[in-house]
């Protein structure tokens, strides 16, 4: 197929001929069969890239439904913690205190899900030029697709090995993907650079709830909580006490 | 504490409710909607999420898992009714006119397992176009593509999956991958997407 025609079909496809341009295609188009066979093989493309498009609309929806999903576990065991309080302080007011109520409080993983949230993308919201690689990795991490931002980030890592803020967002999309170990790597890299220590220190602590060390998660929480003016601090305060609770 | 925050919330969405319903910003917010604005379509996907469950369950008997089927169908409807152009104005509200396609859409459902609702066929005369996935039932090339769409390297994966997923402009293309121009991206999606058909010839 010639370039010119190729490039022709492409614009009627994307409905950038008007007029008589577009009349004298579509006259075409109805006399030469061979042209309309080109046209249809192109329009299957597109359709397709279309269609991929859909699912991945749909995916992203999949996504949003997570969040309310473990947006309802917290309110839930927000409403449990409410209750098992009243309990104690009813408990109190009689004077019976021989007993000591089991608390239902979520496991690691609940809390880990009810405080996650991807960190913002700053790497191409900002006007710099950035590696192909590095962009195409935060597209798929904005768009939620973890394991292929994971890929890239990595495949651009090699490139550039000092970026500590890629690294961040290549052990933030590792947790996602449950490979705990292999995040904390990239998250003790990224605290080498006091730019990004507080977020790594901060996705530690949920690497760690993800993975159920508990133990690990509560003392690592106590560290943090010295630092007062720490981004996190109130996050951090809240997961300790419902990490105590268990 | 959770009841105080899940009533801030409720006044919240009440009052974005009531934002995104003006005459003004409802066609603001199609606007932004078509543009891609991602936080947009979330913030309305969240709006009228738990109303269409509480409806769909109410009206219709739906189930959970179902009634965010549908809810999550319709929406998908009424976002490429919207990027497409098929809307560009609505005279009603966004809410009437994305629950007018959840009827649509329980009523096929209702359809196929066989069940007869008066109550939506009361709706009929609502013309939405909820088929938005018809149109690709024909195409079986989808598998092979996206196949080759993880293998075609950068930067056609990227602008490809601009123009075609996240529906960008060239404008925006051009300035997202530090392009001259948008004619420069035009041209690049040109030859990405003729790559795409020599790979696929290959077989």
């Amino acid at each position: 197929m010639e370039e010119a025609q190729l490039e022709q079909i492409q614009q009627y496809l994307d409905g950038h001929l008007k007029g008589d341009q577009l009349i004298a295609f579509e006259a075409r188009l109805a006399e030469d069969a061979a042209l309309a066979a080109q046209v249809r093989e192109l329009k299957d493309i597109d359709l397709s890239l279309e269609s991929i498009g859909v699912d991945h609309f749909q995916k992203r929806m999949e996504a949003w439904e997570e969040e309310h999903v473990s947006g309802a576990r917290q309110d839930r065991s927000g409403k449990y913690a409410s209750r098992w309080a009243m309990a104690a302080i009813a408990l109190v007011l009689i004077g019976v205190s021989l007993f000591i109520l089991p608390d239902a409080g979520p496991d690691g993983r609940s809390l880990y899900a009810a405080y996650f949230e991807p960190y913002p993308n700053l790497v191409t919201s900002r006007s710099e030029e950035h590696s192909e690689k590095l962009i195409a990795g935060m597209m798929a991490y904005d768009n939620l697709d973890y394991a292929q931002a994971c890929t890239t980030l990595a495949d651009y890592l090699v490139e550039k090995p000092e970026d500590r803020l890629a690294m961040l967002y290549l052990a933030i999309g590792l947790i996602r993907e449950g490979k705990h170990e292999e995040a904390q790597g990239w998250l003790d890299k990224s605290k080498t650079n006091t730019l990004y220590q507080e977020q790594a220190e901060w996705y530690t602590l949920l690497n760690l709830l993800a993975s159920e060390q508990l133990e690990e998660a509560q003392s690592y929480a106590s560290t943090l909580l010295k630092k007062e003016d720490h981004y996190k601090l109130e996050s951090i305060r809240a997961l300790y006490d419902q990490v105590i609770r268990k | 504490m959770t009841l105080l925050l899940g009533g801030f919330r409720t006044l919240m969405l009440m009052a974005l409710s009531k934002w995104t319903d003006t005459a003004v910003d409802k066609d603001h917010t199609l606007s932004e909607v078509q543009a891609g604005n991602q936080a947009m379509i979330k913030r309305l996907y969240d709006q009228f999420r738990s109303e269409f469950i509480t409806w769909s369950q109410k009206s219709y008997g739906l189930q959970d898992d179902k009634a965010i089927e549908l809810y999550q169908q319709s929406f998908t409807a009424f976002y490429y009714n919207v990027r497409e152009r098929k809307i560009t104005q609505l005279e009603s509200s966004i809410k009437t006119y994305l629950f007018a396609i959840g009827k649509n859409k329980i009523r096929d459902h209702f359809k196929k397992s066989q069940r007869n609702d008066e109550s939506l066929d009361e709706h009929h005369h609502i013309g939405v176009d909820a088929q938005i996935m018809s149109k690709y039932e024909s195409v079986d090339l989808s598998s092979k593509v996206k196949f080759l769409l993880n293998r075609i390297g950068e930067p056609c994966q990227t602008v490809l999956k601009l123009y075609y997923f996240e529906h960008y402009s060239m404008e925006s293309i051009a300035s997202r991958m530090n392009y001259k121009s948008e004619n420069v991206a035009a041209k690049r999606k040109f030859t990405c997407l003729k790559q795409l058909r020599t790979m696929l010839s290959q077989g």
